[in-house]
């Protein structure tokens, strides 16, 4: 026996179970295919960042999850009092990933601090000139389980635990250093700083209150050594020639209230020297748009009069210019 | 409408799902950072069971990870008997089956939306557009696979979702710290807790951009199935296009006793796939998921399965 | 011991035993009164090289700068619910001198059982994401071999408290903290590139939560405000290794040196004074000492208690 026909469907079900899965259907499908967009941050710096650490990554490399961005408002959160610095350097955007390599752990911490002076600056803050250098990038150093470089406008920190580690951080800045580009000049007013006697990798870039004076910066230091004396070299950048002076006269009034200060037209017209108990002896002029400070201070000096012609770093400074400053 | 004692057969299927949805959830939880105790990688289970994925990738890149052998096996099976794996296996079918029987309606009601749609073909044309794009270098299949949904849901919201309830109502009742008499509630609230944490729970959950879409899209896709029954795997679904190709002649099938069927359609009712079990003439094999619901629902015992050569004469 | 100190001794007992019913932690004046001085510093007279070697140096010398002192009996009685509070705020090995040395950790949490405590919890509000830093300082470890509960904190437990503080009138602290009978803080001596130094007084940040960020903008009061509320039972000062440089984050073994020193007070400003000079500060030289010092919290002038000298190796 054949089974009786069907009944017809209800055409009233019909018409809206076609308008319903004709509208659905395609929407579910739309957003399937647009939902990629939507998960990536908008940021050109943190598309930047990621290209960085597109895969392939280093040795095998597995990231442990997707790269994560902190910026100057949350950096907190990963680094808390530690990011109060960066914070203060600039930085606009930081990327973290946790990687594996076999059993050796790997954590990429990539500053972008805005521009290469920045980036140095940072780097500069936390280095000490007894590290154990490398050429990566600008400029890099390393330890067990650390290897940190600057180069262009990012500061790069990497952190390896295991065994083998340090030769996964090496392949690791090999790699990111490749990406980043050919950026690998130190920052150009360093290379007008006088060479003789200065402390190899003692360079700083500090752009708010170095030695604690707002009106010092932005400003290069260096340290130079003679003699067994130790001075530094602040070179703060003004506006121009007659924001140069007004800070030149602001220092002047800082050493007048706490030590002494006098004019030194022996050294350069407008150039001033003195002294206070606790920054030092210091000689200081201006320069097209540049205030030169030299600083010693006063540890080892038994005699501490400033008009002392015995030879130090200051001292043999003071006569030259810094070459070519006029216009950098 | 009463509720009749439903077949051994069904809750043999259930148990299935049950325990593969269990196998998925445990598959899952292992996939967390612990970084004292690192487990393995069996996270990739289902992905390697994946036909689709196999396909899509070989189609790709001309290379096969040599675990995708595996699918090979469920799409000879698929072939064989038929796509039992919507019906027993597939943990996100599960969860569209589980949220489907939470319709309301009456018999008449489904009798009319239950039974077989041409909209069925939708996963099909979508299946077709997967492998074409894979054979351009595309991969949607990651988009459409089951596996790859239901784990990036469960990834990206529920389980978030999941840990972040569970830690504003712990959370609620440790500041509120609730006494009956001189019993502190938090004496078991918060070992209880203790003990999800340990073993369900996420230690540091991370968070995502972008989850506000894929949830929308998760939980529209888990309602459609009050709409339809098995929405997703109805029409959408490009795993089961695949095992529906598969199992087009499969060696199980369907079979009524002519005598005792009054054509009363109630095996419509509930049925999975959407197959048209009502007629043995017009019975999808393509669509059938073998879940049993219309042999169970059958007042008059006329429906079974069983092993029959294809296209042969009873 | 005599009549005339056993006198004292049940006094002291009395007293102590009439603070614990004021609260957490409070009674501290009634420690410090009682038979003991307020500071020891026990010295390791070579630097061992190895880890092994390392590890037994940490535990002689924790246990010495607490026998100095007159024992964990002192501090910790039978029944305690001690919480212990290292610094496990950073995802570093200990050889880079930013955690606290796990081995210092287990002993005290030895020397509380033995004093009798029912139970001792090991925890920190770290800075670095928590689970990393517990299981790469190897403290987790340590304590939980000792015996301890040690596990990361929890958002949802942290309850505002009022301090009254001139900074800081109110902040969220980690309940579980407030819950127990003894607080032993467990700092690590090292540079920090805000406040010049973190010792004792910076390390019970730990027990906040929140944004702290915020505590920056006035960080000598803050601190302050909070060891005025938080005052430890008994600050243990780990200077096995500190951190001259780079600090609080680190990471450059070139920037840790070894100074083979544990020190343990009651008082709070006296012990930070200290940890100062082991960097090479003056203690007039850290804001938040002299804060402690002008409001009575300790004392700068760490000498003046007659700290009892160990040498030891």
């Amino acid at each position: 026996m054949r089974g009786r026909s069907l009944p017809k469907r209800d055409a009233g079900v019909g018409t809206m179970h076609r308008f319903v899965s004709s509208f659905l259907v395609p929407f579910v499908v739309f957003c399937g295919l647009t939902a990629p967009r939507s998960l990536s941050a908008q940021d050109a710096n943190r598309d930047a960042l990621r290209l960085l650490v597109a895969e392939p990554l280093p040795e095998g490399s597995i990231g442990q999850s997707p790269a994560s961005f902190y910026s100057p408002d949350n950096l907190y959160e990963y680094m808390d009092g530690g990011a109060d610095i960066f914070v203060l350097y600039g930085v606009k955007t930081m990327l973290h990933l946790e990687a594996k390599v076999g059993t050796v752990d790997v954590t990429v911490d990539i500053f972008d601090m805005g521009s290469p002076n920045a980036a140095f600056g940072m780097y500069a803050a936390e280095r000490s000139p007894e590290y154990d250098f490398i050429a990566m990038g600008v400029e890099g150093y390393r330890n067990k389980g650390i290897l940190n470089f600057v180069q262009g406008r990012y500061y790069i920190k990497l952190a390896g635990f295991g065994d083998g580690a340090d030769a996964v951080l090496e392949s690791w800045g090999k790699s990111l250093s490749a990406r980043m580009g050919s950026d690998t000049a130190l920052p150009e007013m360093l290379s007008h700083l006088p060479s003789h006697h200065r402390k190899p990798h003692s360079e700083q870039y500090i752009p708010n209150e170095p030695l604690g004076h707002s009106f010092l910066g932005p400003a290069y230091v260096a340290s130079y050594e003679f003699n067994g004396q130790e001075s530094k070299l602040i070179v703060t950048v003004a506006e121009n020639e007659s924001n140069a002076r007004e800070r030149l006269k602001q220092l002047g009034d800082h050493f007048s209230k706490t030590g002494e200060c006098a004019a030194a037209p022996d050294i350069e017209a407008g150039a001033i020297r003195g002294k206070n108990s606790f920054e030092g002896t210091f000689v200081a002029k201006v320069q097209g748009h540049l205030l030169l400070l030299g600083l010693e201070s006063d540890c080892r000096q038994s005699t501490s009069s400033s008009r002392s012609s015995r030879e130090s770093p200051l001292m043999l400074w003071r006569g030259e210019r810094l070459s070519d400053l006029e216009d950098a | 409408m009463a509720r009749r004692r439903v077949s051994w057969q069904v809750w043999l299927r259930r148990i299935a799902q049950a325990g593969f949805a269990f196998v998925f959830l445990y598959v899952f939880l292992q996939a967390e950072y612990r970084p004292i105790n690192r487990t393995g990688g069996h996270v990739k289970f289902f992905f390697l069971l994946d036909p689709l994925v196999m396909i899509s990738s070989w189609l790709a890149s001309h290379q096969m990870a040599s675990g995708l052998l595996l699918s090979l096996v469920i799409l000879g099976l698929t072939v064989l008997f038929g796509r039992w794996f919507c019906g027993w296996m597939c943990p996100f079918g599960a969860l569209h089956n589980l949220i489907t029987s939470l319709r309301k309606g009456t018999a008449k009601e489904k009798i009319a939306t239950d039974g077989y749609s041409r909209w069925q073909k939708a996963n099909y044309y979508l299946l077709g557009a997967i492998l074409v794009a894979a054979f351009m270098g595309i991969n949607l299949a990651g988009w459409f696979d089951p596996f790859a949904f239901l784990y990036r849901s469960a990834t990206l919201v529920i389980y978030p979702a999941l840990n972040d309830g569970a830690a504003w109502i712990f959370g609620r009742i440790y500041q509120h710290d609730p006494h009956i008499g001189s019993f502190k509630v938090i004496s078991i609230s918060e070992p209880v807790y203790e003990f999800l944490r340990r073993t369900v729970l996420s230690n540091a959950q991370p968070y995502f951009y972008g989850t506000v879409l894929i949830a929308v899209v998760f939980i529209a896709v888990v309602l459609l199935n009050l709409y339809r029954v098995r929405f997703w795997c109805r029409y959408i679904c490009p795993l089961g296009a695949l095992l529906g190709v598969a199992g087009k002649n499969p060696l199980v099938q369907i079979k009524r006793k002519e005598d005792a069927c009054n054509t009363c359609r109630v095996c419509v009712v509930d049925c999975q796939g959407g197959a048209d079990p009502e007629a043995t003439e017009r019975w999808k094999p393509a669509e059938c998921f073998y879940c049993w619901n219309c042999q169970s629902a059958c007042p008059h015992e006329a429906l079974t399965f069983s092993i029959r050569v294809p296209g042969g004469k009873e | 011991m005599n009549d005339g100190s056993r006198r004292e001794f049940l006094k002291a007992c009395a007293l102590i035993g009439a603070a614990m019913k004021l609260g957490p932690f409070a009674g501290q004046e009634a420690l410090a009164a009682t038979t003991g001085p307020a500071l020891s510093i026990a010295h390791f007279r070579s630097s061992p090289v190895g880890a092994d070697a390392i590890a037994a140096e940490a535990r002689r010398l924790t246990q010495e700068a607490v026998t100095g002192l007159g024992g964990m009996g002192r501090f910790v009685s039978k029944g305690d619910v001690v919480w212990i509070k290292p610094n496990i705020g950073w995802n570093r090995v200990p050889e880079q001198a930013a955690t606290t040395n796990p081995d210092v950790v287990a002993t005290l949490v030895s020397l509380s059982y033995q004093a009798g405590a029912r139970r001792v919890i090991v925890s920190d509000n770290s800075c670095n994401p928590s689970v990393a830093c517990f299981a790469r300082s190897g403290i987790q470890q340590a304590a939980q071999k000792a015996g301890a509960e040690c596990f990361t904190m929890e958002d949802r437990k942290f309850r505002k408290t009022s301090l009254n503080g001139k900074a800081l009138p109110a902040w969220k602290l980690y309940g579980d903290v407030l819950g127990v009978n003894k607080f032993i803080n467990v700092p690590i001596v090292k540079h920090h590139g805000l406040c010049k130094a973190t010792l004792g007084m910076k390390n019970l940040m730990g027990v906040a939560g929140g944004q702290r960020n915020r505590f920056h903008q006035d960080l000598t009061n803050t601190l302050v405000d909070l060891a005025t509320f938080i005052r430890p039972t008994l600050v243990v000062m780990d200077a096995i290794r500190v951190l001259t440089a780079n600090g609080p984050v680190g990471g450059n073994l070139a920037d840790v040196k070894r100074k083979d020193t544990v020190a343990a007070g009651t008082d709070q400003v006296a012990i930070d004074a200290f940890g100062a000079t082991l960097l090479g500060y003056k203690p007039q030289e850290i804001g938040y000492v002299m804060e402690g010092h002008a409001r009575r919290l300790g004392t700068v002038d760490f000498e003046s208690l007659k700290p009892r000298r160990i040498e030891v190796g």
